[in-house]
């Protein structure tokens, strides 16, 4: 760590880049409000904060990719439009999105090039352009050959690409969205070696990321996001000692945290008694690369669990390997209500009692052109037919129902369901899950863009499902919601569960572990993985 | 490079076919036809049209679109040069000249709806099939264009129409198969030597990543369609000359043609991968399966059976294995 901070000078120069008043919404959403901010060269300014704070959307303005509503873009002090991703490379700004953005079929040599092609590609101007292109290969200390393709090559690979791209293009400054979230160890390290010289090399970077070690060796400046707002921010000194470094990570974690919001659903009440459990998992594993688990895991008629973690900490995989819609689940134990269950597609989860509502409504959970009946009877179909016809009636009558208990507004229960407010859609869709009877009810990030009113009723339905006799597992971005609707939360962090918490919630201590996968109070944290990362 | 890595090359594979078939070929030579040059001569004659359509195909393939269009736009510019050239009395290459700008303004029209409102490839150019179809018949007036309508004898229509039915290299090659290689040289060049023909892979590939590096992906895809036109227009012209007239019900099918012999060959309808050197192999496969069966004296029923169930075996054999 101390050899990064030695040779870190903070600039006096002017910002290369600033944005003042900048302001995005989608539809009613707001994702980026009046923010400001500004890069210097030679500087390295980490932006941090909760899933959905805003951060990427304000890396996307940044990159052209997204143009706000509001807000003006000084570029070397001079006014700028905020124009497209083509001009914003142009300018010198080169972007590493989260999704990689590389064409698979293409070789390496023609996506660093890409839209920087001369008109004709003899075998001469390629030749050049091959060696200069091997020769920041070799700088960035990736020895491969630039005709293979992209495709071929492995995940951290090709992200130094992208990287390659920005120099080769001459950028001065570079805008990262977490680029080390999704590699390995060793990688990382390359990765902030690259970082640490274009910092040195007196680019501005701006570096979106999660993590506080991170976050503490490599950056200049911090700024941490919530709701949109930038609603801290800090310089990190030169060569930090232990203890202003302990200060500074709780300042951000408690920034991150933020006020609790008090209306977020109705208090749990404690389940029936427990008799027997409804779900038992035992040492559960998802096939997915890096696995996620083990996870064991024990729910009783009425529980409600939470499930904590940062984005590609496991949970998403872990819902979807339940519910037979991704990577498979290796498990000692796997019964639901006594019976041992192998789910490999979502049909059979259904018929064994589990359900998942997706984060994802429009592309993995309804289906835009039917209406909210049709919708809402989908999953639960199986029950009102006979012999292959179904009772139209019937089902209508039992989805009309559910719709009205969720409080639903439509006009036509029968015009597409597209045409609803996003809150409604959201009604409509756990209705559905609903409908079905699931035992095992999951249900990621069921408040997702839905306002306030709309997320009791959801909240409430989950609540009476739960009382019912079934169990809930519960993800969600915000943490306060977990600890309002749960009985407990797990922990999870890199795809490993990392503590167990039970009411009433300590919130930083849930937020310390999801951040550092350490389950302790947040000041013996920040000691312990300051130890544990050098 | 071992067998394995070999058989995992599309390129090895399209040549896989060929061989299969000139194998096909070596056992049923119909009494030594399959060995003489004439033979493959006329397959090469035959394929012409086919195979400048399949051309123009690929870089659309390759951007994942598709274009139903070029049958039709075959039947406008053949009605067009016949016009042109009988009636009109127009200089044969001036005419060759305004066909081909008219085939390019089609399929450029395509590439612009297509391109500027997000419409779907395929319901655009199907859009175009039916408008170029009906064009035809408009110019034509319903009627086949020939020099007997006009009046004339055959011989007096000369000029492109009859300059373009000949042959070369002392009488061993024809007209029309080096107007196909020559498209099929150019595609190569346009695809592999030029900044177009990497954005064409590129938008084909990814398109989001495409426009994030800043890849103009509307002109590209403009340009594809374009240069469809232009090819099904140069097709349009060479069937003109073959048939010496301009009939506005010729080219009915095409389309579909072009768009097997571009798969045969191995570029896939995803986007992305492939090239026109694949195409090539593609025409020659499907060009001489033809000839064989027909050589044979195979039932037309029977015929397109075959072809049918070998089409589907061909596509299962380059279906690329993903890991």
């Amino acid at each position: 760590m101390s050899t990064s901070h030695a040779v870190r000078h903070t600039s006096t120069q002017g910002p290369v880049l600033r944005v003042r008043g900048v302001t995005k919404a989608y539809g009613r959403h707001t994702v980026v409000r009046d923010v400001d901010f500004e890069l210097r060269p030679g500087e390295v300014h980490v932006v941090t904060g909760p899933n959905g704070a805003g951060k990427s959307t304000l890396l996307k303005i940044l990159a052209g990719v997204v143009s706000p509503q509001a807000g003006t873009l000084e570029l070397h002090g001079q006014t700028r439009e905020f124009v497209g991703p083509a001009q914003a490379r142009a300018a010198g700004i080169a972007t590493v999105h989260q999704e990689l953005s590389l064409v698979a079929e293409l070789s390496i040599l023609d996506n660093i090039m890409l839209a920087r092609e001369p008109f004709w590609l003899g075998r001469r101007a390629r030749k050049e352009a091959a060696l200069s292109v091997q020769k920041r290969l070799t700088e960035v200390g990736l020895e491969v050959d630039v005709d293979r393709l992209v495709g071929q090559l492995p995940l951290a690979q090709q992200q130094r690409i992208e990287l390659v791209r920005g120099l080769y293009d001459g950028a001065q400054i570079f805008l990262l969205d977490e680029p080390s979230s999704a590699l390995p160890r060793a990688d990382v390290m390359h990765l902030y070696q690259q970082i640490n010289q274009l910092r040195a090399g007196g680019c501005a970077v701006l570096l979106i990321s999660h993590k506080l070690d991170e976050i503490l060796e490599l950056g200049d400046r911090v700024s941490v996001m919530r709701d949109g707002e930038i609603v801290y921010s800090s310089k990190i000194a030169t060569g930090t000692a232990n203890t202003a470094d302990d200060q500074l990570r709780r300042e951000i974690v408690a920034a991150m945290v933020g006020q609790t919001s008090p209306e977020n659903g109705p208090e749990p009440s404690a389940g029936p008694a427990c008799t027997r459990p409804l779900l038992r998992l035992v040492a559960a594993n998802v096939r997915t690369s890096p696995r996620v688990g083990p996870v064991d895991l024990e729910l009783a008629p009425g529980d409600i669990v939470g499930l904590a973690g940062l984005q590609g900490s496991g949970i998403q995989p872990f819902l979807h390997a339940l519910a037979g819609a991704g990577p498979g689940l290796d498990a000692r134990a796997f019964t639901l209500d006594g019976r041992a269950l192998t789910i490999k597609t979502p049909g059979q989860a259904l018929a064994a009692g589990i359900v998942l509502l997706t984060c994802d409504r429009k592309t993995a959970g309804l289906v835009g052109s039917l209406g909210s009946l049709d919708n809402t009877m989908l999953s639960a179909l199986e029950r009102f037919t006979t012999l292959g016809f179904v009772h139209r009636q019937q089902a209508r009558a039992a989805a009309g129902k559910l719709l009205k208990q969720a409080n639903l507004v439509a006009a036509d229960l029968d015009a597409p369901v597209t045409t609803l407010s996003g809150g409604n859609q959201q009604k409509v869709y756990l209705a559905r899950c609903l409908l079905a009877k699931p035992r095992l009810l999951l249900v990621d990030d069921p408040a997702r863009g839905v306002d306030l009113a709309a997320r009791q009723d959801l909240f409430r339905l989950i609540h009476s499902h739960a009382q019912a006799g079934n169990c809930v597992l519960w993800s969600a971005c915000e943490l306060s919601e977990l600890t309002a609707n749960c009985q407990r939360i797990l922990a999870f962090h890199r795809g490993r569960v990392v503590g167990c918490f039970s009411r009433p919630f300590d919130q930083k201590a849930i937020v310390a572990a999801t951040l550092t996968g350490v389950p302790q109070a947040t000041a013996s944290v920040a000691v312990a993985t300051t130890q544990e990362s050098t | 490079m071992n067998l394995r890595e070999l058989w995992d090359r599309p390129l090895a594979r399209a040549w896989m076919a060929v061989a299969l078939v000139g194998v096909l070929g070596c056992c049923f030579h119909a009494d030594g036809a399959f060995f003489r040059w004439p033979t493959h001569r006329d397959m090469l004659r035959q394929v012409a049209v086919y195979g400048l359509l399949a051309c123009g195909m690929t870089p659309v393939i390759l951007t994942a679109g598709i274009d139903l269009a070029v049958g039709s736009i075959v039947a406008v510019s053949a009605v067009a040069a016949a016009k042109l050239i009988i009636f009109g009395g127009v200089d044969p290459v001036l005419a060759a000249g305004v066909v081909s700008l008219g085939g390019l303004a089609l399929g450029g029209l395509s590439g612009a709806v297509i391109a500027k409102f997000r419409v779907q490839p395929f319901v655009v150019t199907l859009a175009m099939m039916v408008l170029a179809r009906g064009l035809a018949k408009q110019l034509s007036g319903g009627q086949k264009v020939t020099a007997y309508a006009a009046g004339l004898s055959p011989t007096e229509a000369t000029g492109l129409l009859t300059g373009l039915d000949t042959r070369l290299l002392g009488d061993q090659l024809a007209t029309v198969t080096a107007i196909m290689i020559a498209c099929a040289i150019f595609t190569w060049v346009l695809l592999r030597r030029t900044r177009l023909g990497r954005h064409i892979y590129a938008v084909g590939g990814n398109p989001e990543a495409a426009r994030l590096a800043g890849v103009p992906v509307g002109w590209t895809i403009f340009w594809v369609y374009a240069y469809c036109g232009l090819c099904a227009a140069i097709a349009g012209l060479c069937q003109a000359a073959q048939e010496t007239q301009g009939d506005p019900d010729t080219a009915m099918g095409y389309e579909l043609d072009a768009i097997a012999m571009v798969v045969i060959g191995g570029t896939s309808l995803m986007g992305g991968r492939g090239g026109v050197g694949l195409t090539v192999l593609g025409v020659l496969t499907i060009g001489w399966l033809q000839k064989i069966l027909s050589l044979n004296a195979v039932p037309e029923a029977s015929r397109l059976m075959a072809t049918g169930v070998i089409l589907i075996g061909a596509i299962l054999f380059q279906r690329r294995k993903h890991a």
